[in-house]
């Protein structure tokens, strides 16, 4: 009983980050209709943008805030130089740069800070007796801190989409961009929004976790590829379906390779993916998407 | 007083030209139709005007050159399209969509009194004002795509097409609409329309588009006597 509720708090754990990351993919999708593939390096060089912040002397708080600002500009800066110039509809340029740009991000880290694993400071005490005992296990401060700031992003980002005009203006070009621009909105800059936004949840995520991933340029590609099976089975234009298609599949992913020996920890990532088939297949738009209605 | 003058206006898509040295006026509260065939430059000519796509020559809009303008530029200059198809936004609510056509205005109250206008004006959108738009039937789209127009205050109008799709009733309604607006806030309305006999009674002139080519516009009474309908668009 112990053991599993620490299988269960362990893949609640990964499923958390599976979901922060994919809500940042999401913001980005439901703009640009485009995966970017460079999300979790974004969110990597944040952290190492803290770490050169704690460097010279900050504290950790003000490094994640300014490594956050740092995210938010960046993400405007690289929607404006690299992905507005290739125009509307150029789906297959987008993905090729964002996938050059994953490349040249993570290259870029290893060249300033070299390959060996850094440490973060974390922001709430992460010694070995830091935890809230649950039942006999433990759920650690620094994942409690996680899941605290991901609820809070989620819900900045729903009332943002539902009571503000930027929001309303942002889901109107989402759902129809040339509607968006009859009706006065610039799209072009609500898209570059939506980068900014994205860069800054994924600057907060990046920072968060580097004290328990130890920080290396590697630290988030896994979490990528879990992040993209949670926005897609979330349905990839809705923020708070991925964050929970995040956690079944952390969820799901750790008590099978727990549990079904022959899947052990070599098969976990192909379950995920495996899981993501079959309900696209019942349900093409994921779980919690849109399907798109429409009369004629 | 000319609020739309158009002149030399050339427009396409990538490879080659739709329209060929387009003129065209729209003075302040008319309603002037474009009528035409199929394929013969219609919405190219709307979507020209608004900006959505490239064009060259000179389009002036209340005395300002608005040639080189992008669309959300124009739209603040009072210049408001419902585009063919109606562009409904189909993920937001009625009411959502008709605030999106708020989008450039900062006067709250002022919005909020244009909401409480086009409900009453068309009272099935209020009825299914939280529904997701894209769920309306045609004409409730078509309804919608004009109200969300309006909510802009433009000055001048353009309709690409608003009957497509709708049944002789609607059409009728639809067009008695755009009267009763233009009567009672003076809006302009620029209409392209296949539906020639219906859009002239509203229209005071209309213009004949042949394979890009506009002619020179009428009086609508002269137009609808004549036989030059027939010809643009059966070409005999």
């Amino acid at each position: 009983m112990d053991l599993l509720l620490a299988r269960l708090i362990d893949g609640f754990n990964n499923g958390l980050v599976y979901g922060f990351l994919g809500l940042a993919l999401v913001i980005v999708f439901r703009g640009t209709g485009q995966v970017n593939m460079a999300q979790g390096e974004m969110a990597m060089f944040s952290a190492f943008t803290a770490y050169a912040f704690v460097a010279v002397g900050l504290p950790i708080v003000v490094a994640i805030g300014l490594a956050v600002l740092v995210g938010v500009i960046s993400g405007g800066l690289i929607e404006r130089v690299l992905i507005r110039p290739l125009g509307h509809g150029a789906h297959n340029s987008v993905l090729l740069v964002t996938i050059g740009l994953f490349l040249a991000i993570n290259s870029a880290a290893g060249v300033i800070w070299g390959g060996d694993p850094l440490t973060l400071p974390a922001v709430v005490p992460d010694g070995p007796g830091d935890y809230v005992p649950v039942f006999g296990a433990r759920l650690r401060y620094q994942q409690l801190l996680l899941l605290v700031v991901l609820m809070l992003v989620l819900a900045a980002i729903f009332a943002l989409f539902r009571y503000t005009k930027i929001g309303l203006a942002m889901r109107a070009a989402a759902s129809n961009p040339e509607s968006a621009r009859l009706a006065g909105m610039r799209v072009d800059r609500i898209n570059g929004l939506g980068w900014m936004m994205a860069g800054g949840v994924g600057a907060l995520l990046g920072t968060l976790i580097a004290p328990s991933t130890a920080l290396t340029t590697g630290m988030m590609f896994n979490f990528l590829i879990y992040a993209i099976a949670a926005a897609t089975l979330g349905g990839f234009d809705s923020p708070g379906g991925a964050v929970l298609a995040g956690l079944l599949i952390g969820l799901v992913e750790n008590l099978l390779a727990s549990y079904v020996d022959f899947i052990g920890p070599d098969l976990k990532q192909a379950v995920a993916l495996v899981i993501l088939m079959g309900v696209l297949m019942v349900r093409p738009t994921g779980l919690f998407g849109t399907k798109k209605v429409e009369r004629v | 007083m000319t609020l739309l003058d158009i002149s030399g206006l050339t427009a396409g898509y990538g490879a080659g030209d739709v329209l060929h040295d387009v003129a065209l006026v729209v003075e302040a509260g008319e309603i002037v139709v474009v009528l035409g065939a199929n394929g013969a430059g219609k919405t190219t000519l709307m979507r020209s005007i608004s900006g959505l796509i490239a064009r060259r020559g000179t389009i002036e809009f209340d005395g300002v050159d608005i040639t080189k303008d992008a669309p959300d530029a124009i739209v603040r200059r009072g210049l408001a399209m419902v585009p063919q198809g109606r562009g409904t936004i189909s993920e937001l609510s009625v009411e959502e969509n008709l605030r999106v056509g708020a989008h450039t205005r900062k006067d709250r109250a002022g919005v909020v009194e244009d909401l409480d206008r086009w409900f009453t004006t068309f009272p099935r959108l209020q009825e299914r004002k939280t529904q997701k738009a894209g769920l309306l039937s045609g004409g409730e789209q078509q309804m919608l795509a004009i109200a969300r127009a309006l909510m802009s205050r433009p000055s001048l109008l353009l309709c690409d097409e608003p009957s497509l799709g709708l049944s002789p009733k609607l059409t009728q309604d639809m067009f008695a609409s755009l009267a009763q607006i233009n009567a009672d806030l003076g809006t302009a309305i620029l209409l392209v329309e296949q539906n020639a006999m219906s859009a002239l009674k509203i229209a005071s002139r209309g213009y004949l588009i042949e394979v890009g080519v506009v002619a020179p516009s009428r009086e609508a009474d002269a137009l609808t006597a004549d036989d030059s309908i027939r010809a643009a668009y059966l070409g005999y």
